[in-house]
């Protein structure tokens, strides 16, 4: 396993060596988006440099304090800074599935006690097949309603994010989505730990980059009540109250501010707010890119406008107070829905939000048995990734295809992630339900309905 | 528990959408600015009381009579003919040695009691700078036939404009008058045309400056309250007529000579070549003034009247756009052109040229006042209906050195008034019905229509 | 006798007569190049004085207007040596300096208001110049009349703009001695060819033949505007208009030779002179050839040494009409005949497809010295640029070596004013030094932007076109004077999504959205209820469904 994570750097240092290669990949729309690209950060830099307003023009979309980190970086030290931002994003991931991990293996059922005689068929019966169960799951021999699982290796998340070749890709190209990778993940670290302060520095530090992860701020509080309360994770008993630390907010709120008055000190006025903010909520660049936004705004009338920008922006962050109420016990799923949700409908995303979440799916490995398209979310993700390019070069550089082609496959993307929100969010529901009120059902077969 | 999340979905949902709704009425409605509507339609039914203050001052220039009885008495007889519509008259007595100033609105009865004239009879003069005077052979002491003569005068004054109101305030024909004047602006671009038209065999240039100094600005000075002129000349030249002129062998020589007669006039103007646009900068209105040399192929050219006689002004208007005035040229010999080439003269023909002095401008400028007149709607004031009710009185009128007395003046003033008060209501009630006609119309920025 | 007095008393008279008011002054320059091509430039100038009525001082005026140029072109095939005004890129070009401070509006408000007075009286579309396509050069106007520190310069163009005589009537009315003929009083000669009747009935406009003009491989009509003021309130107005055409007679006849004449090329004679002008009116005459040709016509042409060029003088009221016939009259078509200015511009396009590309201006100098010029870009905002691509080679002219540059050479400066979407463009004044006997070669990349719906132009595939770039080249000596050359017109091609598209894309976007809430929604939202397999009523066809148990009950 160490071997495939050490395969994953070096995959990274090899590519890095070919300029080209990173220009190419920078230049691909899926990768890169108006407020994550690189060249446009050159642009920024090298208009700061000559005394020129980086945020008048309608180039340069990114957050002031970036903007100062790269004017005095030098150019060859910028992709080494990008490999080790993802492997810091690695190792941060391990750590949180060592402690997701050790959530798992203490998981509570809610016992299923059968007669005595049914209790000693139940042991015979499990004796006999005892080579058969495969890793101690830490469950009580006695319960054999209690599905066998496997534990989660902690590493293996931490190589799913580094071999993954949509995130190697977004490192290579120098995309801005990597630093705002590495701010949430470290924020829900920091958040696991109970550490407070640096949780929200990070958080507000990711939602200063780009405005979505404001999202998270309220799963992370949720797990930082969480850690303080208790000093391993869970002994849950079903059925909690709702915890989130109103301290996490206030201290987030001050973050953030402290931030953007930095950022209006550096740049003298109020100006880039417009330009970087505004953008993301107002979408005047409508690069096309792999979400949804894109093709709808170039095709609407003026009129309409702003009531579709309203209602779209409205759809991301409608969820997030009822998915954190639903799944109270369980913050860290609340993060992965989260970034599930913010990939596919968010105003400018990319495959580097893809990769994010990625790992936080991989931390609820338990759930996969519960899914039924996984198959067909796979399938669909490795030919969109093959389409993609390839329709967009149809479009742009042929001119025999037209932008519907480019459009129908980013509606297969977006697809494909809504099956897995459904199928996953359902996966949860059902095992919940499994472990609590359905345990009369465990171990027969069922039918399970929504009422 | 589920369904206490039930309920808390549902409810964080649904306040979203109420938060929603208002914005989405707000950003798909149709922009409807507030209009006072009710306001507008008041002012038609508040037109009808338009009244004009007029003061009257009374003298007697012998000094004796009774002047405060007079002015007394006088008002009330005013005020009765006029029965309170369109003016209102304040009469007062002055000394008989005071010398009052002439302003708008206040004129000035002087009464010379027991003279007699030739014939026995008074008589009644109208001076430029709003004074009447009426000269009577009736006694001074005899108030009430004073009076009766002063209200025949005063009222006379009045009643035709007073008629001229109730026309424009009532039905909506125009007789000759309102469609040779030009809608009012309160400023006009004057624009001086001198018309070559060829310039191959006369070149013509005039002094138009000093012209317009001489005769023009004394005029433009005296309509300054209620006009703004800004005054350009300009020359064009090839400017030949689009229609034939015909030839009538008259004269006293047997000479040619060229005439148009009254059918040709409305083509005299030739818009698809001769281009009068005012200018592009400013929206006030041209009004143009020309004065045409025809060529000499073509001239002398004549204009003829209805009654086959030339007309001895040589020129008409054309209604609402300005005046035109013909002048013939002089017969000239080519001329030539020396200037040195080195060493050489060289010779080269150029055309004779004739320069138009002020004095030479003098009748076509006279005409141009007159036709200013005309187009701006200067109506004379008369003493029509006094004269039936004196008769035997003779009448005179003082003409006016600048070309607009100062009664013809302010009967002008009342009268644009009137139209532009009875213009703005009409034109803002029917935009008001418009408007309201047209539920799904974007009403945008309001302020030149709440301005108005 | 009485006669003579006459004549020579109106000679007296016309010698010391006072000037008009306004003067005019015209001139006819043909200028015939070795490959055959005439270039015909008729050049009228009139100052017109305070009190005066015309259109363009009225505007010069109402506007504030200091200095302004306005010109109308159309064909790129323009000889420059045979032009003194210069060649101008196609479609309008206009450029104003305005006082800061005249009446109450400001520069801005003044300038859109000159291009609609200026659309209605041309006739052209420049109601289309709004702040989108101007800007307000800093460096590439300088050595003018015009203080700079009290008015301000705007620049727009129209690349696309099209002239046709609908422009060339208004800007002929505007010459003095012009107006239209009537053509049913004045066509004698029905031999004639119907020609479309516009110019004037005197002098060189009289040539004006709206089917030759607009025949022609390059044509420009311009008109220039210059304020000068002794004191705050006498001011005259110069106006200067020039038409260029450049004629083929090659191509024009059956023989295609380079013989021509006035009438094979405007199928008209000239009027005799304008009697409005003070000084005679000229018509010069310069040849590829200085002999092995002979005149044509009644009258015979002066040779004037200065001008280099043969001289015929115009008579009042005399038709005039002049050809020039070779004896050996087959054009030179070779390369040396062809232009060779000191300082070249050209400008193109770099990259494929319709995502990014990148622009690449190539300026050469034939001088052996060094030229300092300024290159002037003005690009609508949907070409982002990317300003720290911009790269310079320098390659000596002939050997093709890439030259290092040095000391003052390397010293240039950059002025860059970036483009905001939908409200200006980008403005980009670039001041090098050209080493003598030179090509510099710039290219900068951009990115072409994804517009929306609404702001594609009707024929959408054809693309935007970008004004030309302006190279003016600073004089070097004291004794020269500025003067500026025009690049090409670039053509670009943005993508275009799907016109027929909307509300499909519409719908089947919010159906996504509605997939994903209404998913989530009934998962949060409705409970899960097990049914058990002896609850669940097995259906004919689900023989494969065993009840089973774990604990062993059926």
């Amino acid at each position: 396993m160490e071997v495939l994570a050490v395969l994953g750097v070096v995959i990274r240092l090899a590519l890095v060596q070919r300029t080209d290669f990173a220009r190419t990949l920078d230049q691909r729309v899926e990768v890169s988006t108006p407020v994550t690209s690189f060249k446009r950060m050159q642009e920024g830099v090298f208009l700061w440099r000559n005394n020129i307003n980086p945020y008048e023009g309608g180039v340069f979309h990114q957050a002031p304090l970036l903007l100062a980190l790269f004017h005095v970086l030098d150019d060859r030290m910028i992709p080494y800074l990008f490999i080790l931002l993802d492997i810091l994003v690695a190792k941060m991931l391990v750590e949180i599935a060592k402690h997701r991990a050790l959530d798992l293996k203490n998981q509570t059922w809610r016992p299923f006690f059968p007669s005595k005689e049914e209790k000693e068929a139940l042991l015979a019966h499990e004796s006999a097949e005892s080579k058969t169960v495969t890793k101690e799951s830490g469950v009580k021999k006695s319960d054999p309603t209690i599905p066998t699982e496997s534990a989660l290796v902690p590493l293996f998340v931490g190589v799913v994010y580094l071999l993954n070749p949509l995130s190697i890709v977004t490192c290579l190209a120098r995309s801005m989505l990597v630093f705002n990778t590495a701010a949430v993940v470290t924020g829900v670290y920091f958040a696991v730990k109970g550490r407070q302060v640096y949780s929200m520095f990070f958080l507000a530090l990711a939602s200063y980059v780009s405005m979505y992860p404001v999202m998270f701020v309220l799963p992370c509080s949720m797990l930082i009540a969480k850690s303080l309360k208790v000093k391993i994770w869970p002994n849950i008993i079903f059925e909690q109250p709702f915890s989130a630390s109103p301290v996490s907010f206030l201290l987030f709120a001050t973050f953030t501010i402290a931030l953007l008055g930095v950022s209006n000190v550096l740049m003298g006025s109020w100006d880039f707010l417009e330009s970087t903010y505004g953008v993301i909520l107002l979408v005047p660049d409508l690069q096309p890119n792999t979400g949804l936004w894109w093709y709808i705004f170039i095709e609407m009338f003026d009129q309409f406008r702003l009531f579709f920008l309203l209602v779209f922006q409205v759809f991301v962050v409608a969820f997030v107070l009822p998915l954190s109420l639903k799944f109270r016990e369980h913050p860290l799923f609340v993060v992965a829905v989260f970034g599930i949700i913010i990939a596919t409908f968010k105003s400018y995303p990319a495959v580097g939000d893809v990769a994010a979440y990625i790992p936080f799916v991989f931390m609820y490995q338990e759930l996969f048995k519960y899914m039924k398209n996984l198959y067909i979310i796979t399938h669909l993700g490795f030919s969109t990734c093959i389409l993609l390019p390839l329709f967009y070069n149809l479009w742009i550089y042929a001119g025999s295809g037209n932008a519907n082609f480019f459009y129908a496959i980013t509606l297969i993307v977006g697809v494909a992630q809504v099956l897995l929100l459904g199928d996953f969010i359902g996966a949860m529901v059902r095992r919940e339900w499994e472990r609590g009120e359905g345990y009369a059902f465990r171990g027969r077969r069922i039918e399970v309905m929504l009422k | 528990m589920s369904s206490l999340i039930r309920i808390q979905t549902v409810s964080i949902l649904l306040i979203l959408v109420a938060l929603f709704v208002p914005v989405w009425w707000s950003t798909t409605q149709v922009h409807r600015a507030v209009l006072p509507t009710d306001q507008i339609r008041a002012l038609a039914a508040a037109e009808a009381k338009n009244v004009f203050h007029t003061r009257v001052a009374v003298r007697f220039v012998s000094g004796k009579g009774q002047p405060k009885a007079v002015a007394e008495s006088l008002q009330t007889h005013l005020n009765n003919l006029f029965g309170g519509a369109s003016f209102h008259f304040a009469v007062r007595a002055d000394a008989s040695t005071e010398e009052t100033q002439s302003t708008s609105g206040l004129y000035q009865l002087r009464i010379d009691c027991g003279v007699k004239n030739i014939q026995g009879e008074g008589s009644v003069k109208l001076f430029e700078d709003r004074v009447v005077s009426l000269q009577t052979p009736v006694e001074c002491a005899d108030t009430e036939s004073i009076v009766a003569q002063a209200v025949a005068v005063v009222g006379g004054l009045f009643l035709d404009e007073r008629a001229d109101f109730a026309r424009i305030s009532g039905s909506s024909s125009h007789n000759n008058d309102d469609i040779r004047k030009v809608k009012f602006a309160p400023e006009y671009q004057l624009i001086f045309n001198l018309m070559n038209a060829d310039p191959v065999n006369l070149l013509v240039s005039w002094d138009i400056q000093a012209a317009i100094k001489d005769y023009f600005q004394n005029f433009v000075d005296a309509v300054e309250k209620l006009y703004d002129f800004k005054i350009k000349s300009q020359t064009k030249y090839f400017t030949s007529l689009p229609i034939d002129p015909e030839v009538i062998n008259a004269g006293k020589d047997g000479e040619m000579v060229y005439c148009l007669r009254p059918h040709h006039l409305p083509h005299f103007i030739n818009s698809a070549e001769w281009s009068f646009g005012g200018s592009v900068v400013s929206t006030a209105p041209p009004l143009n003034f020309v004065v045409y040399v025809p060529p000499h192929a073509q001239s002398p050219l004549y204009i003829m009247g209805h009654d086959h006689g030339f007309l001895k002004t040589n020129s008409f208007l054309i209604p609402q756009w300005g005046g035109i005035s013909i002048v013939n040229p002089p017969k000239m010999a080519p001329a030539v052109a020396i200037h040195e080439n080195g060493t050489t003269l060289a010779i080269r023909n150029v055309p004779p040229k004739w320069t138009l002095s002020s004095s030479d401008l003098s009748d076509p400028m006279h005409i141009f006042i007159y036709q200013m007149r005309e187009i701006l709607g200067v109506k004379t004031v008369g003493l029509g209906s006094t004269e039936q009710l004196l008769p035997g009185f003779q009448f005179n009128y003082e003409s006016s050195s600048v070309g607009i007395t100062k009664w013809e003046l302010d009967r002008l003033a009342r009268l644009t008034t009137i139209q532009n008060i009875r213009n703005a209501v009409n034109t803002l009630n029917s935009l008001i019905t418009l408007i309201e006609s047209m539920e799904d119309m974007i009403l945008g920025s309001t302020e030149h229509l709440l301005s108005s | 006798m009485r006669r003579l007095v006459a004549i020579i008393i109106a000679a007296w008279v016309s010698i010391s007569a006072s000037a008009a008011q306004s003067t005019q002054h015209e001139t006819l320059h043909l200028h015939q190049r070795p490959s055959g091509r005439v270039t015909a430039h008729f050049a009228f100038a009139q100052s017109v004085a305070q009190s005066q009525a015309h259109a363009l001082d009225d505007i010069a005026r109402g506007f504030g207007i200091d200095e302004m140029a306005l010109s109308f072109t159309q064909g790129t095939r323009c000889d420059s040596i045979a032009t003194k005004v210069g060649c101008r890129p196609p479609g309008v070009v206009l450029w104003a300096w305005m006082r800061n401070n005249h009446s109450l509006s400001s520069v801005d408000t003044r300038w859109s208001a000159l291009t609609n007075a200026l659309a209605g009286t041309f006739c052209a579309s420049l109601n289309f110049i709004t702040p989108e396509n101007s800007a307000e050069p800093q460096s590439s106007f300088t050595h003018s009349s015009v203080n700079s520190s009290l008015s301000s310069l705007r620049y727009a163009s129209l690349p696309r703009e099209i002239t046709c005589t609908e422009n060339l009537t208004p800007w002929s009315k505007l010459l003095p001695c012009s107006t239209k003929v009537n053509h049913l009083a004045h066509i004698k000669d029905r031999k004639m060819k119907p020609y479309c009747i516009l110019g004037s009935k005197a002098g060189i406009a009289s040539l004006f033949n709206a089917y030759a003009i607009y025949d022609a491989d390059y044509h420009s009509m311009s008109v220039e505007v210059s304020r000068k003021c002794t004191s705050d309130t006498e001011c005259t107005t110069e106006i200067r208009q020039d038409l260029v055409v450049a004629l083929d007679p090659v191509r024009k006849g059956y023989q295609r030779n380079m013989d021509w004449s006035l009438q094979f090329l405007f199928g008209k004679e000239v009027a005799g002179s304008c009697p409005l002008n003070e000084i005679e009116t000229n018509i010069l005459v310069t040849l590829p050839k200085a002999e092995g040709f002979e005149f044509e016509g009644k009258v015979k042409p002066v040779y004037n040494d200065e001008k280099n060029a043969w001289v015929y003088s115009l008579e009042l009221a005399k038709q005039f009409s002049m050809g020039v016939k070779y004896s050996d009259s087959k054009p030179d078509l070779s390369e040396k005949s062809k232009s060779t200015e000191l300082i070249q511009i050209h400008r193109h396009l770099t990259g494929y497809g319709r995502e990014r590309g990148g622009i690449k201006i190539r300026i050469s100098n034939r001088d052996t010295k060094p030229r300092t010029v300024t290159l002037l870009e003005v690009l609508p905002w949907f070409i982002k640029l990317y300003m720290h691509t911009l790269q310079r080679t320098t390659y000596h002219i002939t050997s093709q070596e890439v030259l290092s540059l040095s000391g003052e050479v390397v010293n240039q400066t950059l002025k860059y004013q970036p483009a905001i979407p939908r409200i200006r463009p980008s403005v980009i004044e670039l001041t090098a030094t050209l080493p003598g006997e030179s090509i510099t070669v710039f290219t900068f990349q951009f990115d072409r932007a994804f517009i929306k719906y609404t702001e594609h132009p009707p024929d959408a595939n054809r693309g935007f076109d970008t004004g030309a770039a302006i190279l003016t080249v600073h004089p070097a000596s004291r004794t020269e004077k500025e003067y500026r050359l025009f690049s090409d017109v670039l053509l670009i091609a943005l993508p275009t999504p799907d016109f027929s598209m909307p509300y499909n894309v519409i719908t089947m976007s919010c159906t996504i959205v509605a997939l994903y809430f209404g998913t989530v929604f009934n998962l949060i939202v409705k409970k899960l209820e097990g049914l058990d397999d002896s609850q669940l009523k097995k259906k004919w066809w689900m023989f494969w469904v065993k009840e089973r148990s774990v604990l062993g009950k059926k």
